[in-house]
């Protein structure tokens, strides 16, 4: 069979760095083709090649057997090359169906005029060819997120009917992560479904999904090929092995560092409620404790951390730090009274992106560190380069602003932060979220650093692994109430004894 | 499989149900009730023929504020191309200052010197890739400069009595300058809801890179938008001479934020985006009743310009897209 | 010591000597007011710019115009004081009252002698300066009084009127409208049925007038505190066919209000006399500099003062237009008091 597509011997470098080195991969008909690789290993520099963004230095792409150039993005969407990032082409404030057809309306214009009626008809051809149950009158805003990356897939396939072209290939770039358990195996029955008609090459750190939706996976490792894996060959272990290049040993999440908690209680829930949103949660926390939330998307761990961290407040119940009930209206009050909160989003929640790493790390403390009316600066240094090295932060210096450092740079900027301002308690939402698996591993090692010096953490992880592998004990929550607590301490249990608590 | 369908689709949506979707009209009908019961002068053909006069003006500068502030940009020379265009008018008619004598041609004229500077604040601001408000600013400096320069400050008398009837005259009972801003208004609200121009309009307020990224020209568009809005400010400058009898480069003093002010009372969004064509007359309807209300309950005028602020910062905080301002600077 | 003085006296008596010698030296003539884009002050820099040409010195008139900006003000009179080292004299008309301060303060420092025009703070004494030599103003009060009264006698001194303010908190605006509100209280048939302010713009008179007919229909007369505002009031009411039948009156005479009042529309305003302004603000700080004025020995009524204006109604209306419209009004730029009234603190 031909391959609908073929990159051949694809090299780049940029000043500096050698980005790609004789990259090759191949995607055939109805296949889903995984993409993996630690970041800066040249994943997202192939695709942008692919998608017209950059250009090869060296290396062919073939498309349906024929030698094509791609100039820019306008003939990658010529040749029926479609991008779907994690970061949604979307407009919010239109409907869909000015969303699927937006910079090509001119085939629907009559004398100047759109014919709505027209693009509604056809809307509705390409939203039911997905499997898209929703009326193209819509307003995106009014849609979750996979449903919007469908929204895109369905553009990129009428897209390339445009341009002739049946047999179109689409980039998915991690399009599960912020998605739930249903709904990612609600998203993988769609692409199954679609692959009749659409190639995909599927990019994830998320290896688990990887082996279980992809057809064959292409890993990359420092900007070269370092294997190619069918289904049959697939498993989570190998592709990680391959990834970094060295065998993973078992203790992934440093089970054997794991201690004991003290017996000293830091924060205690007594009967909370919020409601709509979790009824009835009470629990304690103790020092060095790694306590895990479970739960879907609305079971109400995400609205029960909000509460304790100051972002909303609950109608009844009690919270007792260290022995004495207090009343959390802020984060700023969160954190005097040692709670601190490390958001998924970090990007626009946890980091001022445009200020350096020092004035982030010290951001919290600032008030220690003035005389006067000036801040200490090099005392900012100094406690951020002590940060710097104990968490191995890769920058040249506290001057660099945060803007430019990876995902687990970024995140450990955040962790820093923390540590420095010394909280009782930290609460940690997706800790390892697009974080590559080196960092991941770094963190993890952070995290159990932080419970030996007594730190209490409460943990929402990506997956139930991530939250069996940490925890020293894991609460399920369903339907806003505790439907399940597991000890986690003297013995793992498996993700299948959650499960059952979860759903 | 959860299934998402619009609410109802246009046709089924009942007017009642049309009005409590539109905060705006809402308030409008609202505040037109309550002026009613207090003053039975209000609620009369003659007042509504006043607000409608009044209101003429305001809805036109505010239909091209409307295309602006949806697009995500903003523009302050209003006053600056108005004033100008002002003065064109003033000495293209019959005048005490020259011999010329263009008729309505000059109302074509005004609309053309309109286009030229709204073009210009359109292709500054899209080629060399300066902030909207900073592109406006300056050309509204330089508009009322010239127009200064042009009149040494004194009004243009005008003496051309056809030519005011642009203002005076009546159609009917209905003020002449509000046919004309009701046409005006179908034109711009077909070119928005009905032309792939018109929608870009509204992707580009929501989001600039995307619908870069999908291959539209986004520089002839905002200019085109700028265009668009010059050719409204000119047709003012026109109406506003035959209104006052003369040229006058200070007379629209005010329009810009009164514009502004009436698209975001019609709950157009600053930040972009979000609005349409209508909001922008329901927005200047709002802002001329209020007004004139103010005026017909007794309203002292120590408080009116304080109340009309308050309902302004209210409307903006129940509009605005907080998600796109995460901090207010 | 007496050395010491001795050298003070000749080195003074030196340098006296020189400045005398220096007079048929041009000297700098600075004329700082608020725009170009107004009647008032154009007119105002025409008459500053005739009395340049009368002596010859037109490379030497310079208009600084500030555009609303206190400080653009400043920077432009420092500017010019710089440029000219200190060979200059001014005509100010202060962005605001509260700014006088700062620029007397900083020409005094320069030796530089200047004549400021309207406002100023009650506080900042003219006298306590040396090259401070007059602030000259209009009594506001009596234009608002004046017309009023005009207004009202138009009407049979009986009837509702209408009023519109200028912007509410500015002290022309106070004053004008004190002036309005004595007249008012000498004619107790009139009622007033209402005011707004217009903050002194055509559009919003037009606008507020147009609401104001509604809410009352038998309005006689408008009395507006500026003529920009009259003329929009006027323009209110051609669009509902009572121009003629409901008098108007304003302050300012700006050209539109003098064609109004020939037409018989309106029926009065003030001239303050922009023109003479231009020329007087200068005349009196150059005569100061020149010696023709002792500063010291002006009396204090001399020092702040109210000038005369020109009350314009239908029967002084053809000879205005005959001496201040069509004929250029002549002047002796040496007759320093010829419009003087009274001391501003009479």
């Amino acid at each position: 069979m031909e391959p609908v597509l073929k990159m051949e011997n694809i090299s780049k470098a940029f000043p500096g760095v050698r980005a790609l080195e004789k990259v090759s991969i191949e995607v055939f008909p109805n296949e889903i083709v995984g993409l993996v690789g630690e970041n800066g290993a040249g994943k997202s520099t192939l695709m942008k090649i692919l998608a017209g963004v950059y250009r090869a230095d060296k290396g062919e792409i073939f498309l349906r057997g024929k030698k094509v150039e791609i100039k820019n993005p306008h003939d990658a969407r010529a040749l029926g090359i479609g991008m779907v990032f994690q970061e949604q082409a979307v407009l919010p404030n239109m409907r869909v169906y000015e969303n699927l057809f937006l910079g090509r309306e001119k085939i629907f214009a009559r004398r100047g005029a759109l014919d709505q009626k027209l693009m509604m008809q056809e809307a509705t051809k390409i939203l039911e060819e997905v499997g898209l149950e929703l009326s193209p009158q819509v307003y995106v805003h009014e849609l979750n997120f996979m449903e919007r990356q469908m929204v895109e897939i369905a553009r990129n396939i009428w897209l390339a009917r445009q341009a002739q072209v049946d047999y179109p290939t689409i980039v998915l770039d991690e399009p599960t992560t912020v998605l739930e358990e249903e709904e990612i195996e609600k998203l993988f029955n769609k692409l199954r479904e679609l692959k009749k008609r659409v190639s995909f090459i599927y990019i994830s750190h998320r290896l688990k999904e990887v082996v279980e939706l992809c057809d064959r996976v292409y890993v990359l490792k420092d900007g070269h090929n370092a294997g190619c894996f069918s289904r049959e060959e697939l498993s989570e272990e190998l592709l990680r092995s391959r990834m970094v290049g060295r065998e993973l040993h078992e203790e992934y999440y440093l089970a054997s560092r794991q201690r004991k908690p003290a017996e000293k209680v830091v924060l205690e829930l007594r009967n909370c409620t919020k409601k709509g949103a979790f009824y009835d949660i009470s629990f304690s926390l103790h020092q060095g404790e790694i306590l895990s939330l479970c739960g879907t998307v609305g079971s109400g761990k995400e609205e029960l951390c909000r509460v304790l961290y100051g972002e909303t407040k609950f109608d009844s119940g009690e919270i007792w730090i260290d022995g004495k009930r207090v009343s959390i209206n802020s984060p700023a009050q969160a954190f005097a009274l040692g709670v601190g909160y490390i958001s998924e989003d970090r990007r626009n929640e946890g980091l001022v992106l445009h200020l350096p790493i020092f004035e982030n790390i010290t951001l919290p403390i600032i008030h220690r560190l003035v005389r006067g009316f000036l801040v200490r600066r090099e005392e900012q240094f100094r406690l951020s380069q002590e940060m710097m090295n104990k968490l191995q932060i890769k920058a040249l210096s506290p001057s660099v602003l945060c803007f430019n450092l990876s995902g687990g740079n970024q995140q450990k900027v955040v962790i820093a932060k923390w540590l420095l301002s010394q909280v009782k308690v930290l609460i940690m939402s997706h800790p390892t979220r697009g974080v590559d698996v080196g960092a991941k591993h770094e963190i993890y090692a952070l995290i159990r650093e932080m419970a030996e010096n007594g730190m209490a953490m409460i943990i929402m992880g990506d997956s139930f692994e991530e939250d069996i592998g940490l925890a020293n004990r894991i609460i399920v929550m369903k339907d806003g109430r505790v439907s399940g607590v597991l000890d986690a301490t003297e013995s793992k249990p498996a993700p299948s004894d959650l499960i059952q608590y979860v759903v | 499989m959860e299934t998402k369908t619009a609410v109802l689709s246009d046709k089924e949506k009942t007017w009642l149900s049309r009005i409590g979707a539109n905060p705006s009209l809402l308030a409008l009908i609202v505040l037109v009730i309550f002026f009613s019961f207090l003053n039975p002068r209000f609620f009369t053909l003659s007042n509504l023929f006043n607000i409608l006069d009044l209101a003429s003006l305001l809805i036109i500068t505010s239909l091209s504020l409307a295309f602006i502030l949806m697009m995500g940009s903003i523009d302050l020379s209003v006053e600056g191309v108005v004033g100008l265009c002002s003065v064109v008018a003033s000495l293209l008619v019959k005048n005490f200052s020259n011999s010329n004598d263009f008729g309505f041609l000059a109302l074509i004229i005004c609309g053309l010197v309109g286009a030229g500077f709204g073009f210009l604040n359109g292709f500054i601001l899209s080629r060399f890739k300066i902030p909207s408000f900073m592109v406006t600013l300056g050309i509204g400096y330089i508009t009322t400069g010239l127009g200064v320069l042009i009149t040494r400050g004194n009004p243009v008398v005008i003496t051309d009595w056809s030519f005011r009837l642009l203002s005076l005259g009546k159609v009917g009972f209905l003020p002449f300058p509000f046919i004309l801003a009701l046409g005006l208004f179908f034109i711009v609200w077909f070119i928005s809801e009905r032309t792939a121009f018109g929608r870009y309009v509204l992707a580009l307020g929501g989001d600039e890179t995307i619908v870069q990224d999908l291959g539209i020209p986004t520089s002839r568009i905002k200019t085109e938008a700028f265009l668009i809005g010059g050719i409204l400010y000119g047709i003012v400058g026109a109406l506003l001479t035959a209104r006052l009898g003369s040229g006058d480069i200070t007379a629209p003093l005010g329009f810009t934020f009164d514009s502004i002010g009436a698209c975001v009372l019609g709950g157009i969004a600053i930040t972009g985006g979000v609005g349409n064509i209508p909001r922008a007359i329901i927005g200047a309807l709002i802002l001329t009743v209020l007004r004139n209300g103010m005026v017909l309950m007794g309203v002292s005028p120590y408080v009116q310009q304080g109340i009309i602020g308050v309902i302004l910062i209210a409307t903006v905080a129940l509009t605005i897209d907080r998600k796109k301002i995460k901090i207010m600077k | 010591m007496r050395k010491l003085l001795a050298l003070v006296v000749i080195l003074g008596i030196t340098i006296l000597g020189f400045s005398a010698f220096a007079q048929e030296e041009p000297v700098y003539l600075g004329t700082a007011i608020r725009s170009l884009s107004n009647p008032y002050h154009a007119v105002w820099a025409e008459g500053a710019t005739a009395f340049a040409k009368s002596l010859g010195w037109e490379d030497y008139n310079v208009i600084q115009t500030c555009e609303g900006s206190s400080e653009k003000q400043l920077n432009d009179i420092k500017a010019l004081v710089a440029r000219s080292q200190g060979n200059a004299v001014f005509s100010i008309d202060p962005n605001q009252a509260t700014d006088t301060q700062a620029i007397a303060n900083e020409l005094e420092k320069s030796g530089v002698y200047f004549l400021t025009w309207w406002n100023k703070p009650d506080e900042v004494k003219v006298s306590d300066y040396k090259y401070w030599v007059c602030h000259v103003t209009f009594d506001n009060r009596a234009s608002g009084y004046n017309t009023a009264k005009i207004l009202f006698d138009s009407i049979g001194g009986s009837g509702k009127v209408f009023a519109l303010q200028g912007l509410l908190g500015n002290s022309s605006a106070i004053e004008r409208w004190e002036g309005f509100e004595r007249a008012l209280a000498e004619y107790p048939e009139i009622e007033l049925v209402g005011w707004q302010a217009a903050d002194w713009e055509k559009v919003k008179a037009y606008n507020q007038v147009s609401n104001a007919l509604v809410a009352d229909p038998d309005i006689k007369a408008i009395w507006c505190a500026n003529d920009a505002m009259a003329i929009g009031a006027l323009e209110a009411l051609r669009a509902r066919e009572l121009i003629g039948k409901v008098p108007v009156s304003g302050v300012d005479a700006i050209p539109e209000m003098i064609t109004a009042i020939k037409n018989g529309e309106a029926v009065a305003t003030v001239a303050s006399d922009a023109f003479w302004q231009g020329g007087m603000g200068l005349s009196i700080p150059l005569a100061a500099k020149q010696g023709k004025i002792k500063v010291e020995e002006l009396p204090e009524n001399k020092r702040e003062w109210i000038a005369d204006t020109i009350l314009i109604t239908q029967e002084n209306i053809d000879w205005y237009i005959e001496n201040y419209v069509e004929g250029a009004p002549e002047y002796d730029w040496n007759d320093y008091w010829g419009k003087w009234v009274r001391g501003i603190r009479e």
